[in-house]
């Protein structure tokens, strides 16, 4: 280990976004069997379901959206640092909120390198700077580099999300409600199924859990299905966190911001123009005529998804 | 031999999450891991109990330890 923590249980601080938090499953899973340490985790009430049933979890610390509003932060922090005064904090976040914390952290705080100025310049001079040290890690690399000295394999630290039988069974059973097998003779192309949060536009072909699911229920339904289509997005890396394959189309971020899926079934599709990536997080408004997810064509996903099916 | 996972070389802990990897993957009632670690093999024996996997038994043959897994051992 780079750094001694002198204890065999530390505390993890990251509170959003979904994805983030899900790629921290499996660097924590990466840690436990290495050094054996257990992990505390403090994170957003909406993500703490993550690391339910996770083996190298000691304890879930789920902020609810009350406590982190600014004065009572304040007191949360407080109330944090005493609790967990025995354990050294490893701070997964670098923002705001977290450096608070750490300002009132009785023992050892340790921050990942989240590359902040490099992640910038590479944007602002549109890749003429940082692409081969971007490149180098992914965000679990960089977040298991906190601790481990040598780049670890990108394979090994896929996100992890542990669901009992239980959980599977519910999906299986919701799916064949949505999809009945009286109807599998009538049907020629796949069932498809929208999952996530968000307005689905009226009309849509296939049927909709969109906003009926919670996260569990979401990964659950997710192990369920045969492929994942999705943007650059949370449920990408919950597919890959429960080894389903996935299609993931990537537009306004790119491969230097550490994101892309590293599961062995999943596959990328995007177009190369000047301007990716546009933004840090890709949500920039666009001013080209056609945008870049727009030019992937849909005739070119239906072949993916055919040959991935297949 | 689609149920046996060879991480006879590798160095810790990649053949404890190698097993991970190919029990959450494969999700067999019974598989079998190699290794030529003893280090190792503790970590796997206590990687695949965790997921519900216990050591049902265990041959050596040269360096190389054969263990057998099963989810009702």
């Amino acid at each position: 280990m780079k750094i001694p923590l002198n204890s065999n249980t530390a505390v993890i601080f990251r509170l959003s976004a979904m994805g983030d938090v899900a790629l921290l499953t499996g660097v924590l899973s990466y840690w436990n069997i290495a050094y054996h340490t257990k992990f505390i985790v403090i994170t957003r009430a909406e993500w703490a379901a993550l690391f339910e049933n996770h083996p190298a979890i000691a304890g879930i610390e789920a902020l609810s959206k009350e406590s982190l509003e600014r004065r009572e932060y304040i007191h949360t922090c407080r109330k944090l640092a005493e609790k967990y005064a025995d354990f050294p904090l490893l701070d997964m976040h670098g923002s705001t909120r977290s450096r608070l914390l750490a300002h009132q952290w009785r023992t050892s705080v340790y921050r990942y390198n989240k590359m902040p100025v490099l992640r910038r310049l590479f944007l602002w001079t549109k890749g003429k700077i940082g692409r081969n040290a971007l490149l180098e890690k992914n965000v679990c690399q960089r977040y298991a580099s906190l601790l481990c000295e040598d780049p670890i394999p990108r394979h090994l630290l896929k996100p992890r999300i542990f669901l009992d039988e239980e959980e599977k069974d519910d999906a299986r059973h919701l799916l064949s409600k949505l999809f009945p097998c009286s109807d599998a003779e009538l049907r020629v192309g796949y069932d498809l199924v929208w999952v996530g949060k968000g307005e689905l536009p009226e009309n849509m072909y296939g049927k909709s859990l969109v906003n009926k699911t919670s996260l569990r229920e979401l990964c659950a339904v997710l192990s369920q299905c045969s492929l994942l289509i999705t943007g650059d997005s949370g449920p990408m890396h919950l597919a890959d966190g429960v080894n389903t394959p996935l299609l993931a189309l990537f537009g306004p971020t790119s491969k230097e911001w550490g994101f892309f899926p590293v599961g062995r079934n999943a596959r990328i599709l995007q177009k190369d123009m000047p301007c990716r990536p546009c933004s840090l997080h890709g949500k920039s408004a666009c001013r080209q005529k056609e945008n870049c997810l727009e030019k992937i064509r849909n005739e070119e996903i239906l072949e993916e998804v055919k040959k991935m099916l297949a | 031999m689609e149920n046996v996972l060879d991480t006879c070389g590798l160095s810790c802990p990649q053949p404890a999450l190698e097993t991970l990897n190919f029990i959450q993957q494969n999700g067999a009632d019974e598989f079998t891991v190699l290794t030529d670690s003893i280090t190792s093999r503790e970590n796997i024996i206590r990687t695949a109990k965790k997921q519900g996997y216990g050591l049902k038994h265990e041959e050596k043959q040269l360096m190389t330890m054969y263990l057998h897994f099963s989810k009702n051992a």
